[in-house]
């Protein structure tokens, strides 16, 4: 298990955050001040049932949808206080995203899909395809590089999904239902890599959202949402006896 | 598909062009071919397609006495309707003079060239059309031929040709004596423009032309008549093409918006989106220019076996117009979805 290393300046702040969404006279309150700090080296996972508001929380903190009220700080910075374009080129270097659906491009092949993400962070040529190789290899699918990702299994394409994810080592990985569309034996290998990727420094931190109760163990924290509002942490067992460093 | 309908479209263009060009360059094929340098005329004709010349006979002799003329030939031509078994079909009545050696067919499939009054050497198209062969007897104008020559490459949306002898074509014509053009082959060395100026300004009451200038004067005036509808047709043509290249690009981009959500949820900043897309269009308009090309190149002999009065020719001119006129499209249907990626919430990629 990954050392939490616990600073001043988390990897990942939430402060007082909250989303309403209006159509019309009709205002649905999504996120209400939701709090919660995510160190370097932390795996926390988010649990609630549907419609509790965790993918709206999940979209705020990685920098896609702007909060009602409240900051989200990455790295320190108050990543709203951004214009389009810096939070763009932020969310590029220091956020990886692995979603329910894989969202892979079709056209690509599986190493150009991790290459994409590193071409676009200006990493091109020997340097590029080197990373992607490695991160292929890390998650076990260097022997499918050349394949369409229609041509993988879904666990190959959650895979994928989270080697473009490391791709440019970032600060937080931000996982959305990750192993819904997994049978059990591909969800574990999933998280497993997703836990060794952090315990390798690939990625500094990790938030998972999650309804499979199975994620749980490999989690330092588990957060509860119910009805927009983040319930306060629980340490998991294996989170317990962990040795964290201030 | 995409690059199919580009492809099509594409095909569809550079088609109808080549048709248009092919069967314009098609119907001077006697000028072009027949052998001549220089043309002779009555004053103010300067086509030959569909203006009355009339020049006496004794101007071949003159004019074959011209100093740097190899060969000279006089041929009356008119159109008229040449039938047999009881079918009829329009054509172009040439009448030369065999001995002379200029201005007859220059290509025979079969049989001989004209010898006698009662001889007649038909366009192989022509003779299809008339189920006519050899030994059949045709009439023409009223006078009663047989067929001793298949002759090729004399088929034009203008008419097909049919050979006759001079003296024979001037007594159909009610005009003896009377030529209708002179034909001139010059000798080996001579400067073909040079000559047709000082003898335009020794005989000031003839028309005298290049091969060039009076195909050139024949296919403007083809153009504008006989081809105006291929034109209107490769214009609509044009427009089709081009709204289904316009098209194609947009609902090809527009196919991938949720790709571009994800580049753009990852951080993608618009520029490299914008130049993806535009790159896109690029590339498949190009790849479509080619493959259309192919398209064409494989249709044309097809087409020109089945409906011989016409030709199919790319030019060089045309094919550039056409990639220019399906890139500009390409990029002008590239416009809509750049709009429409600027609008792309890259919160789709948390749709399940």
């Amino acid at each position: 298990m990954s050392a939490i290393i616990r600073t001043e300046t988390p990897t990942l702040l939430l402060e007082a955050v909250s989303k309403v969404f209006r159509s019309g006279d009709v205002e649905v309150r999504a996120v209400t001040a939701a709090d919660a700090a995510v160190q370097q080296g932390e795996i926390v996972a988010i649990v609630g049932p549907s419609g509790s508001g965790k993918t709206t929380l999940l979209s705020m903190a990685g920098c896609l949808l702007t909060p009602s009220a409240g900051k989200v700080r990455l790295l320190g910075e108050d990543i709203y206080r951004l214009g389009q374009r810096q939070r763009a080129a932020f969310r590029l270097r220091h956020i990886g995203f692995v979603f329910q659906a894989y969202n892979l491009l079709p056209s690509l092949d599986v190493r150009e899909n991790v290459e994409i993400a590193l071409n676009l962070a200006g990493i091109t040529g020997a340097a590029a395809h080197e990373r992607a190789g490695n991160l292929l290899e890390l998650l076990q699918l260097e022997h499918r590089a050349r394949l369409r990702p229609g041509n993988l299994s879904g666990g190959e394409q959650q895979r994928l999904a989270i080697a473009r994810a490391l791709a440019n080592r970032p600060e937080v990985i931000l996982a959305d239902e990750p192993t819904a569309s997994l049978d059990s034996q591909a969800g574990h290998r999933v998280m497993e890599l997703m836990r060794l990727a952090v315990e390798a420094g690939e990625a500094h931190s990790l938030v998972v959202v999650t309804h499979d109760v199975r994620i749980l163990d490999l989690a330092h924290r588990v957060l509860f949402m119910e009805d927009g509002q983040l319930r306060p942490a629980i340490e998991s067992a294996r989170a317990t006896g962990l040795a964290a460093s201030t | 598909m995409s690059l199919g309908a580009l492809a099509f479209a594409v095909l569809l263009v550079l088609l109808l062009r080549a048709i248009m060009d092919g069967t314009v360059a098609k119907s001077t094929s006697y000028i072009d071919h027949v052998g001549a340098d220089v043309f002779v005329a009555t004053r103010g004709v300067t086509n030959m397609s569909l203006a009355a010349s009339n020049l006496p006979d004794e101007a071949v002799a003159a004019l074959a006495a011209q100093p740097g003329v190899a060969q000279a030939g006089g041929i009356v031509r008119m159109n008229a309707i040449v039938g047999a078994n009881s079918r009829t079909r329009p054509g172009i009545l040439i009448g030369y003079d065999p001995a002379r050696e200029l201005g007859g067919p220059w290509r025979l499939n079969a049989g001989r060239g004209v010898e006698g009054a009662a001889d007649v050497v038909l366009d192989s198209v022509l003779a299809d059309e008339l189920g006519a062969k050899l030994g059949t007897h045709v009439s023409i104008a009223g006078g009663d031929f047989q067929v001793v020559g298949l002759s090729s490459g004399t088929a034009a949306i203008a008419g097909k040709v049919a050979f006759i002898q001079k003296e024979r074509a001037q007594e159909l014509l009610h005009l003896p004596g009377v030529a209708s053009f002179v034909l001139l082959r010059l000798e080996p060395g001579v400067n073909v423009a040079g000559f047709v100026t000082s003898l335009a300004a020794a005989q000031p009451d003839l028309e005298v032309m290049t091969r060039q200038s009076l195909s050139d004067n024949d296919r403007q005036l083809l153009a504008r008549l006989f081809v105006q509808p291929i034109n209107v047709m490769s214009t609509v043509g044009l427009l089709v093409g081009l709204a289904i290249v316009g098209l194609t690009m947009y609902t090809t981009t527009a196919e991938r918006l949720h790709d571009f959500g994800v580049l753009k949820a990852i951080g993608a900043p618009s520029t490299f989106l914008f130049r993806t897309v535009l790159t896109q269009a690029l590339f498949l308009g190009c790849a479509g220019f080619v493959l259309g090309v192919a398209g064409v190149a494989a249709a044309g002999p097809l087409i020109v076996r089945a409906v011989p009065d016409i030709g199919v020719q790319v030019n060089a001119g045309a094919a550039a117009q056409a990639l220019a006129a399906v890139l500009g499209m390409s990029l002008a249907g590239a416009v809509g979805p750049v709009v429409r990626i600027l609008g792309v919430d890259p919160l789709v990629v948390f749709k399940r």
